[in-house]
């Protein structure tokens, strides 16, 4: 893989290749040669035929004829060229290569070696420079997996003499003197050398080298040798993403990159996932970083277009230093992405295939139907008490007698006791099941949602080319069931990379074209008017109702249930209802209602590249995202309305919403790359402009549908409807110097301005600059002799970030629509418009300033690496709503104002040993940020903001981190009378008699202000934060003999979770199934249960359901990711198969976690605001992924 | 040749960057700002049924007012104290607190309302349209900004008179008005409403605000000031013209109630709902659906005489039933019930209401018009034999209003206004005759004080 991105890099450096070649260092020529002839045809030497007649003309101009006519080439030390000036004559026809160069060196001392297309002239006394005794040399280069190297250069180390092994590995080299040492390089290898001694067969085996000094570092409109970066990039490259089941790239990078949070805070199949990099900086702009394919900034932050399998690289440029080239975007940092690029050479093809199971990774303990009924009686009778208690307390104000009441009363008499109060209704239907009858309907909704599904991806991909054009090329199949039944995501995508070069120019191309196919089901969320959520209803809903009913149609039971419900009452009227909560059957929620997603993209750039000068370079390209989709919506009328007796058919609908999003990029850039002596000199100059385009079309059918099975809306009648557009535009200019000394003191400073359509008229532009130093400690003098450092370097930067995710209007007042009814018989709707925000001309970008340092160090050859950050990060002018007056109209107004910091520390061990035959390597990342809000808007005022439910508070708040829970806090529930009276709890108003009033096994508040009242506006507290405290990940690969083990955990510490949904499965109601815990709950003194578990009552007392820490829970977590077991079968024995490799492998995907969490996922947040993050409202499981899969190169 | 080269690459590099002014400035494509919008009639006339739009929301006659004028009345009770958070349930038991969502989202939707009127008025003047139709444009919004001013008032007492529109920066400075500048401004703008809105629209633009509508709001505004002769004046006009019988007239509830709203002559002015998946319905359950106890009808039946027609759409409602007075068919969740404002009913029980205040003892023609209300529910008439002083004239008339205008967000007004609270809520403290005014907006007042009413 590494061999790629010297290619690349070699393009860089020699930007005239042929011409530049010639005068190159013959140890030079071959590596490069080894990349150029990994897999070389065999025999064209001897089949080429060649004419050749020439007059008076020079041995260089007869080589360049050579060159133009055939596929030969030349490579020459500088000693040779003197001896080709010489001029000749000749005239000969139909000649091999042999027979050409025999005649044309004839009397010079000049030698050549033709390996197949490439020719290497070298002069006699070179080889005979010695006395020693010589002899042919032979053998066969391997890697560690066994296989034959190709390509691999053998040189007579001091002197130009070698060869390059041949396809198999295999290798001769004649006349070696006996006191000679061997070199074998190859490039992204450790290079052997070898004392020939009186061995003639020298067999070696290459080991794969971890800080290569050749590996490089896409650094954003370039590379960089990866030892000369001085700014804080990780990276993951294509070998630690292969093997993986993932559907989505993000995916592969968790645990993996210090400093880089990766959040799968869904688990349905095609979910984008959200990347954090060094904490948030942002509080109302967005919070994620910008990506960028192939060097074109996109748009979008979903990359479940991609096939991982296609990627080559990813990198994260974590500081402002590195980001700081990309501007007004790279606050959040920048995700760089590189696909695979085609080598020159023999086409290979690469077949990998994966097939596997998904299970959700644990379910959720809920109480059974017996357990269920038992808890819905008490709460029901501890209602009926209160209800009675306050009931006769205001009789009793009011001089009446007390009426005389039991919890054996029966409903009839409950409700004319109290008034109608449904809530004290006894649902006849748990019954049986307190009576303990066997054998009743008990049902485990997770069960029914849940499933074992399949996943498979299979790709195809070749690679290849010639001198001048390469290839790579990929087709991809890629098929995931959702865990949830009728959810799934299908993908078909393929990919062009294409670079041709000719002369002066390059030209190349990246085509992406995808499809994706999705159902989608509704699972996040809790139950709602229209259904709701189907996992928070699984859990919710009761397990005393079956899925279907005897005739095999869903189940709608729980629906209508309260509605079905009727009483007569002891005068003889009749009261419906019993103060169930209304739910659908989630598996019906999740099997009858559609929900399609169809998506085609186009990702690709195409770029010419023209060598104006030797170093100079010009290069224009042109990117583009085409993003097409279209949601198909039905809701069949067999889903019936809410909460209504006798479960009536709903009227169908649907909807139908496409969308063409077109982001395109222009991009010219000038480089100038020169090395004079120690100095080498890296300049960019580039200008770009960028546009993006979002067309949306929306129907809506309420009614009409002649059919459930025809769910396309002209099977209904359409009511409503939109088409929207929308833009953004972007203008930059870029600069970039790089300049290094002997490779030992480095220094890097850009400037970029960036011009958007988003901000104000007043404040369009923006500029960056950054400049960062690196040091190279280890190469100087004083450290020569600590000979266990392999490599040291000290890195400093500082930088300047943008980030400019606000509404693509947001400067602007503009209008939305907002129709009305006019009309008495004939009403319609008449279509208005009114501002839906204040304009702000002033408007401008929230920038960050990041000072980093860092520490790169390799230790014993690798046995120990370190690397080390440090920064610190502020961001000001933060794009906020601020809150306003809302006597203007408004709420909140988008202002530059306000600052927060965000300050860390990262770390990174590693280590690469090898005991024998077993090769061991492993790393370790640490990292910890500290988030700080410093200031807000007028007056420092905090930032409340509500969850998901009205009294689910989140504050922002100077002096502390973005977004901490803002809940009153629970101290567990009171024991008894004398306990609540004694301490400060909640008081009914007076005029409720108490009702409300906090009673024994009600929660204990903390009295947070110490007033001696429960309030909840003063009592409320920062009870903790979704940020963690630090995160940690570990990696580890095993090696022996055809076997490789390897293994990704990751891990968080100190985040806190929102479990919202506990208001409803952990609320001892009696309206809704529970957490199995709530058999805890308090009974009565005696019997107070765990202490935390409230009273059970169908109208919780003593603000039992206000949002409190009884709702949060330590989110604390560590995940085994993966776990993969793989074996490559040994080359020799896949040979005649015409395989080159074959590597099968078992991989576990999420198969461990070790949490106190008691939802699916700790990872979880339903709200994207990074202000009111962490909440768990109901959200897709995460799966365990189990597949076998298979790499196969040809 | 290369030098040739550079020269191109630099022209074209020069090109694009002279031309990106212009590539930056976008503009919006499928909505207007509001520089290109309030430049001619269409631009007015939209802007203009935004306003009307403002009081459809959730925030104002869609959910809320029926919470702040009827829950926390008589008429209806909240038992659900869990129901969104309890903030219903706390308007319900006098226990809300200056972070009540549902009291800030009012304040919020109202300054809206007056926001929207505030620039069809102040952009009006700019605008070159046929002179007549300009002053029926404008005397809508002052209509409606009216409107939101009398709810503003009687909801909260004291508050900020916001007339143009106004920055953040200007709005941080605002302090509350007196109520009696804030009356005085609602005469203001209903006078001239009065002054160029017609006596009714076409049909199809039926709902929009006529000058029977201001006039009837002025009146009502009198009526909570105490000016009972003033009110008696103008209400006498539409008293007439009700009486005629051509536009307006007394109709029996039950032809209005619930599908009637818009098409009966009871109706002078209501905020108008249409189902259908056009995204201009109201939920069934913001008309009064009882779900959890939530919205249980606690109006006693016994109030009503025998043959009340009023009686049956005011009946305690099952588990996910509706009120007869608004149980309207549905689809889906969606209805069209539309939420009156102000009727020909109320107009007589004003009209009875400011004449028995404005004299000794009820006259023959204030018991004229509360027993032309009565008439059409179907009950007996009443005369100074069975009603012998003005306090029972009084008695009468407020449980007349009581039953008549039930669940028209009205009651817990009346009660306040009327100083019935402390006969209907004993233990309730005097200081809940008005909301909270929203925490959140005192935060963002550079001074605050003066800013909460007291109690809170």
């Amino acid at each position: 893989m590494k061999k790629t991105w010297f290619l690349t890099d070699y393009r860089y450096l020699f930007p005239c290749v042929e011409k530049f070649f010639r005068i190159m260092r013959i140890s030079i020529f071959l590596i490069v040669f080894a990349c150029l002839q990994t897999f070389a045809v065999s025999n064209y030497a001897q089949s080429k035929k060649i004419d050749m007649k020439i007059e008076q003309a020079s041995i260089v101009k007869v080589l360049e004829r050579i060159e133009r006519e055939s596929e030969f080439f030349f490579f020459y030390n500088s000693n040779v060229v003197d001896r080709l000036d010489k001029s000749i004559s000749l005239d000969l026809k139909d000649k091999t290569i042999n027979e050409l160069l025999d005649v044309i060196f004839k009397g010079t001392d000049v030698e050549y070696t033709i390996n197949n297309r490439q020719i290497i002239l070298s002069t006699k006394d070179q080889g005979n420079s010695t006395n020693q005794q010589q002899k042919s040399v032979s053998g066969k280069i391997t890697d560690s997996s066994g296989g034959g190297l190709p390509g691999v250069s053998v040189i007579v180390k001091g002197t130009t003499t070698g060869n390059i092994t041949d396809m198999d590995g295999n290798y001769t080299l004649p006349k070696v003197p006996e006191n000679a040492t061997l070199q074998f390089s190859f490039v992204g290898m450790k290079t052997e050398e070898i004392v020939v001694g009186n061995q003639t067969t020298i067999n070696v085996t290459l080991e794969d080298e971890t800080v290569g000094i050749e590996e490089v570092s896409v650094v954003g409109y370039g590379v960089q040798k990866k030892r000369d970066v001085t700014t804080s990039v990780v990276g993951v490259k294509a070998k630690d993403l292969a093997g993986l089941p993932v559907n989505n790239v993000a995916e592969a990078m968790v645990g993996k990159m210090t400093g880089v949070q990766v959040l799968q805070s869904s688990g349905r199949p095609g979910e984008s996932l959200n990347i954090k990099v060094r904490g948030v900086g942002t509080i109302t702009a967005g919070s994620e970083p910008l990506y960028v394919i192939d060097g074109v900034p996109t748009n979008g932050t979903n990359l479940n277009s991609f096939n991982t399998n296609d990627i080559e690289s990813i990198e994260v440029l974590k500081d402002a230093s590195s980001a700081a080239i990309y501007g007004s975007r790279g606050s959040n940092g920048v995700i760089l992405i590189t696909t695979k690029q085609g080598s020159k050479g023999k086409t290979t093809i690469n077949v990998s295939s994966y097939a596997g199971i998904q299970q959700i990774s644990h379910k959720i303990e809920m109480l059974d139907a017996y357990q269920y009924s038992q808890m819905t009686l008490e709460a029901r009778n501890n209602t009926y008490t209160d209800q009675m208690g306050a009931t006769n307390r205001k009789r009793a104000a009011n001089g009446l007698e007390p009426i005389a009441f039991s919890i054996n009363d029966d409903n009839g008499i409950r409700l004319s006791n109290t008034g109608n109060n449904t809530n004290v209704v006894v649902p006849q239907e748990i019954l049986p099941y307190i009576q303990g009858q066997q054998g009743l309907t008990n049902t485990d909704w997770q069960n029914e949602i849940y499933r074992t599904a399949k996943i498979q991806n299979h790709t195809i991909q070749a690679t290849g080319g010639n001198e001048s054009t390469r290839y790579f090329a990929s087709l991809e199949y890629f098929d995931q069931e959702g865990i949830i039944v009728n959810s799934n995501f299908k993908r078909y995508s393929g990919r062009i990379n294409l670079n041709s070069e000719k002369g002066i120019f390059n030209f190349g191309i990246n085509f992406n074209p995808s499809f994706i196919k999705e159902n989608l089901v509704n699972s996040d969320g809790t139950f709602s008017a229209n259904g709701g959520g189907v996992v928070a209803s699984a859990l919710h809903y009761s397990p005393i109702w079956p899925v279907y009913n005897p005739d095999g149609s869903f189940s709608f039971a729980e629906n209508s249930w309260s509605g079905n419900t009727v009483t007569t009452l002891p005068s003889g009227a009749k009261v419906s209802g019993n103060a169930a909560t209304q739910a659908w059957n989630p598996v019906a929620l999740a099997m009858l209602q559609k929900d399609e997603m169809n998506t085609a993209r186009i990702v690709g750039n195409l770029f010419t590249e023209v060598a104006l000068l030797k170093d100079l370079k010009y290069k224009i390209s042109v990117g583009f995202d085409l993003l097409n989709s279209r949601e198909d919506k039905f809701r069949p009328s067999t889903l019936p309305q809410s909460n209504t007796a006798g479960n009536p058919e709903s009227v169908a609908t649907g909807s139908s919403a496409t969308s063409y999003e077109l982001n395109w990029l222009l991009e010219q850039t000038l480089n100038y790359k020169k090395k004079i002596k120690d100095h080498s000199l890296d300049v960019l100059l580039g200008w770009s402009i960028q546009k993006d385009e979002h067309r949306s079309n929306y129907a809506f059918a309420s009614k009409g549908f002649i059919s459930n099975q025809i769910t396309t809306l002209n099977a209904g009648i359409v009511t409503d409807g939109n088409s929207k557009v929308s833009q953004w535009s972007l203008a930059s200019g870029i600069a970039r110097l790089q300049y290094n000394y002997k490779g030992r003191y480095m220094l890097t400073t850009s400037l970029r301005a960036d011009g958007a359509s988003r901000f104000g008229a007043n404040n369009k532009w923006g500029y960056f600059p950054s400049a960062s130093a690196g040091w190279r400690m280890s190469d100087e003098e004083f450290m020569k002799g600590l000979t266990f450092i392999s490599d040291l370097k000290l890195r400093a930067s500082y930088g300047l970030t943008g980030n400019f995710k606000i509404p693509n209007y947001g400067a602007l007042g503009s209008l939305a629509y907002n129709a009305y009814i006019f009309g008495g018989a004939n009403p319609s709707s008449v279509n208005g418009a009114a501002p839906n925000s204040l304009p702000n001309p002033d408007l401008s970008w929230e920038k960050t300033a990041q000072v980093n340092l860092g520490i790169d160090g390799n230790f014993y050859d690798s046995k120990l690496t370190v690397s080390a950050d440090l920064y610190n990060s502020n961001t000001f002018d933060l794009l906020l709503n601020v809150p306003i007056p809302m006597t203007t109209g408004n709420r909140s107004e988008l202002r530059n104002i306000g600052k927060v910091n965000n300050k860390g520390i990262e770390l990174n061990v590693g280590t690469k040993q090898k005991f024998g035959k077993l090769e061991w390597s492993a790393s370790a990342n640490y990292s910890k940020n500290i988030n700080e809000v410093k200031e807000l808007g007028p007056g420092n005022a905090d930032i409340i903001t509500t969850g998901s439910v009205g009294n689910a508070y989140f504050l922002t708040r100077v002096g502390q981190p973005i977004g901490s829970y803002f809940l009153p806090k629970v101290l567990g529930v009171f024991k008894n009378q004398a306990e609540i009276d004694a301490y400060p709890h909640y008081i009914d108003a007076a005029s409720n008699y108490d009702l409300a009033t906090s009673k024994p096994g009600d929660f204990k508040f903390e009295d947070f202000d110490k007033d001696g009242k429960i309030d909840f506006n003063k009592d409320r507290q920062i009870v903790g934060n979704y940020m963690p405290k630090f995160t940690y990940g570990f990696s580890t690969e095993f090696r022996y003999r055809n076997f490789d083990l390897s293994a990704s955990l990751q891990g968080v510490y100190g985040n806190k979770i929102l479990n919202l949904g506990r208001r409803y499965f952990y609320n001892h109601e009696g309206n809704m199934n529970n957490y199995a815990g709530a058999l805890n709950h308090f009974v009565s003194e005696s019997q107070p249960g765990s202490g935390w578990n409230v009273r059970p009552n169908r109208v919780g007392k003593g603000q039992n359901g206000i949002t409190s820490t009884w709702h949060l829970e330590d989110g604390s977590y560590l995940r085994v990711k993966n776990i993969i077991l793989g074996y490559t079968l040994p080359p020799e024995k896949i040979r005649k198969y015409y395989m080159s490799n074959l590597r099968i492998y078992v991989s576990v995907q999420n198969p461990f976690l070790f949490t106190k969490y008691q939802g699916y996922n700790p990872e979880v947040s339903n709200r994207n605001s990074v202000t009111s993050s962490g909440e768990d409202y109901g959200v897709y499981p995460t799966a365990k992924t189990t597949s076998i899969g298979v790499n196969i190169s040809f | 040749m290369k030098k040739l080269n550079i020269y191109l690459i630099l022209l074209s590099f020069s090109l694009i960057t002279s031309s990106c002014e212009k590539f930056l400035d976008l503009q919006p494509i499928d909505s207007p700002t509001e520089t290109n919008f309030y430049v001619d009639e269409k631009g007015l006339q939209g802007g203009l049924t935004a306003c009307y739009d403002a009081f459809q929301q959730t925030g104002i006659y869609g959910a809320n007012l029926c919470a702040l004028g009827e829950v926390r009345g008589d008429n209806v009770m909240d038992n659900n104290p869990g129901g969104n958070a309890g903030v219903t349930y706390q308007i319900e038991t006098f226990s809300e607190k200056p972070d009540n969502t549902l009291v800030q989202s009012t304040w919020l939707a109202i300054y809206n309302a007056i926001y929207r009127s505030n620039i069809v008025i102040q952009k009006a003047s700019g605008v070159g349209m046929d002179e007549t139709r300009k002053k029926q444009i404008v005397g809508q919004a002052q209509f409606l900004r009216a409107l939101s001013y009398f709810n503003l008032v009687r909801i909260w007492g004291k508050a900020p008179l916001v007339l143009t529109t106004q920055s953040s920066e200007e709005a941080r400075k605002n302090k509350r008005n007196e109520i009696t500048d804030i009356y005085k401004q609602i005469e203001a703008d209903l006078n001239a409403a009065i002054g160029s809105l017609p006596a009714s629209w076409p049909d199809a633009e039926r709902g929009k605000a006529t000058s029977y509508a201001s006039s009837a709001l002025l009146a009502k505004v009198y009526l909570y000031q105490k000016k009972y002769s003033q009110a008696a004046t103008i209400l006498q006009q539409i008293v007439t013209v009700i009486n005629d019988g051509k536009t307006l007239s007394l109709v029996p509830q039950t032809t209005t109630f619930p599908n009637g709203m818009k098409t009966s002559k009871d109706i002078i002015f209501s905020i108008q709902y249409l189902s259908g998946g056009i995204g201009e319905s109201v939920s069934q359950n913001n008309r009064y659906r009882n779900q959890d106890n939530g919205n249980m009808i606690t109006l006693p039946q016994t109030l009503f005489e025998a043959g009340d027609n009023r009686k049956a759409l005011l009946a305690p409602t099952g588990n996910g039933a509706r009120p007869g007075k608004f149980d309207g068919p549905q689809v889906n969740n969606e209805t069209s019930i539309d939420m009156p404002v102000l009727r020909c009913a109320e107009v007589m029980l004003m009209y009875a209401e400011a004449l028995n205040e404005s004299a000794t003892f009820p006259s023959a023609d204030a018991f004229a018009a509360i027993n032309a209300v009565r008439k059409n529910a179907g009950i007996s008439e009443i005369n100074s034999t069975s009603v012998t002083t003005k306090t029972d004239f009084t008695t009468a008339l407020m449980k007349e209003r009581r039953l008549e205008l039930a669940l028209e967000c009205d009651r817990w007004f009346d009660i306040a206004r009327t100083g019935q609270m402390s006969t209907i809520f004993p233990l309730v403290p005097a200081n809940k005759l008005l909301y909270p005014i929203p925490q959140t907006e005192i935060d963002n007042m550079t001074d605050k004080t003066d800013w909460q009413n007291t109690g809170y």
